[in-house]
């Protein structure tokens, strides 16, 4: 059994090398995602090498320029198939000699300031019809959808059947379909739901945005992990968070949001598939 | 007596090349300018937004890179009329209103730096063949 610990961290810009290095070797994390990363990916590299030389720069096949994955294995093991013009995702295999294949998309949706949720949903829908093509044409349905959706949980753009179709029971996930008017749609399990409040969890979401309007969640959860039903059980529940902190020192600021004078306004997501 | 012709004169010479036709052509052009190192797929499905529209998506594929490809522009046109038509390229939509404009917006596309830089980066590594076999 291979154990894969992953990461996703919306880095919103800013050059927060030291943070990602600790959250990577705290966690012993060995698939790093980090969208809106416009550093000096060699500086990062440093960073995280810095004990031991483990990780390795991303595969230069990848034209991403929003989205950036590091692996602490040897990137022959990481097959890039897609990227877009848009940058709104990037997908690639994971492919170890005795572990079976998976699939993985980073995503990083359009941002709610300046698209309307209906906006943001057909981006959504035009995604998940590609992770649906890709997987018939790769013929590998072990799927996992990381990444910023600028969508809850709960929006129509996660839960519609001709978008992510993303639930949040593994049990009816494992169904792994369902019909609608002839049609099957494919589930995903969406973990996320359960990282949304503050019962039993550090913080009540990744992102904090608080306005005058009447309307307002005060606490997203933007960062979403989706897994299809054949990695259900590969996956760790427990092992789902949302980082408050890298390990060494908190992200929040002192009233418990995030710090995003210093750090990211978005907080990192981590979790763990154990392949077989 | 017979009704008089209401038709126009119709030129069968100076016809407009469809979208699909150009997009072809440059994925032709992109396989023989790089020794088919790398080549172009044209995907055709019905627009996701509007009933009446259909999209053509150009990938450029990396055959050498275990299949690798890049999406690079969208153009969308309506089923009955060629023009003018959308093109989308890096989440920016630009109107086209006929042909020659299509191949100008193209041009400048496939000629600007980042496009030069992915295809240069692309050959590259498919020349190398980074992707051992596992």
């Amino acid at each position: 059994m291979q154990s894969l610990n992953f990461l996703f961290w919306n880095v919103n810009r800013k050059p927060i090398i030291k943070e990602i290095a600790n959250i990577a070797k705290h966690h012993n994390i060995d698939v790093l995602l980090l969208a809106e990363c416009n550093f000096n990916l060699a500086s990062l590299l440093l960073e995280l090498n810095s004990e031991t030389v483990e990780y390795e720069l991303p595969n230069p096949i990848f034209q991403n320029d929003r989205i950036k994955v590091f692996t602490k294995f040897s990137s022959s093991f990481i097959i890039p198939l897609e990227d877009e013009s848009e940058n709104r995702y990037t997908c690639f295999k994971i492919k170890f000699p005795i572990a079976e294949e998976i699939l993985v998309f980073g995503v990083h949706l359009p941002d709610r300031r300046n698209n309307q949720p209906s906006s943001i949903s057909s981006h959504a829908g035009r995604i998940a019809r590609r992770v649906k093509e890709i997987e018939k044409e790769q013929n590998l349905y072990n799927t996992v959808v990381l990444g910023d959706f600028n969508m809850n949980p709960s929006d129509v753009g996660m839960i519609d059947a001709e978008s992510f179709h993303a639930i949040m029971d593994s049990e009816i996930a494992k169904n792994k379909s369902r019909t609608i008017s002839k049609k099957e749609y494919d589930y995903f399990y969406n973990p996320m739901w359960s990282l949304h409040g503050d019962i039993g969890n550090n913080v009540a979401g990744s992102y904090y945005y608080k306005n005058a309007e009447l309307v307002n969640y005060h606490w997203n959860v933007f960062d979403q992990v989706l897994i299809r039903p054949s990695l259900i059980d590969s996956f760790d529940k427990e092992s789902l968070k949302i980082l408050d902190n890298d390990g060494s020192k908190s992200l929040l600021k002192k009233n418990i949001i995030p710090d995003s004078d210093n750090y990211s306004d978005h907080l990192p997501l981590m979790f763990t598939l154990n392949i077989q | 007596m017979t009704t008089e012709n209401l038709w126009p004169q119709f030129s069968l010479d100076e016809l407009p090349r469809t979208p699909k036709i150009i997009l072809n052509e440059q994925a032709e052009f992109l396989a023989e300018g790089t020794k088919n190192l790398l080549t172009a797929k044209i995907k055709v499905r019905p627009s996701q937004f509007a009933f009446d529209e259909v999209d053509y998506e150009f990938e450029i594929v990396a055959p050498n890179l275990g299949g690798y490809k890049y999406q690079l522009l969208k153009i969308s046109q309506n089923t009955l009329l060629m023009y003018p038509c959308k093109l989308e390229v890096e989440g920016n939509f630009h109107q086209i209103d006929n042909e020659q404009k299509l191949l100008e917006k193209l041009k400048d596309i496939f000629n600007s730096e980042k496009v030069k830089n992915i295809i240069k980066s692309l050959i590259a590594q498919s020349i190398e063949d980074v992707i051992p076999s596992i």
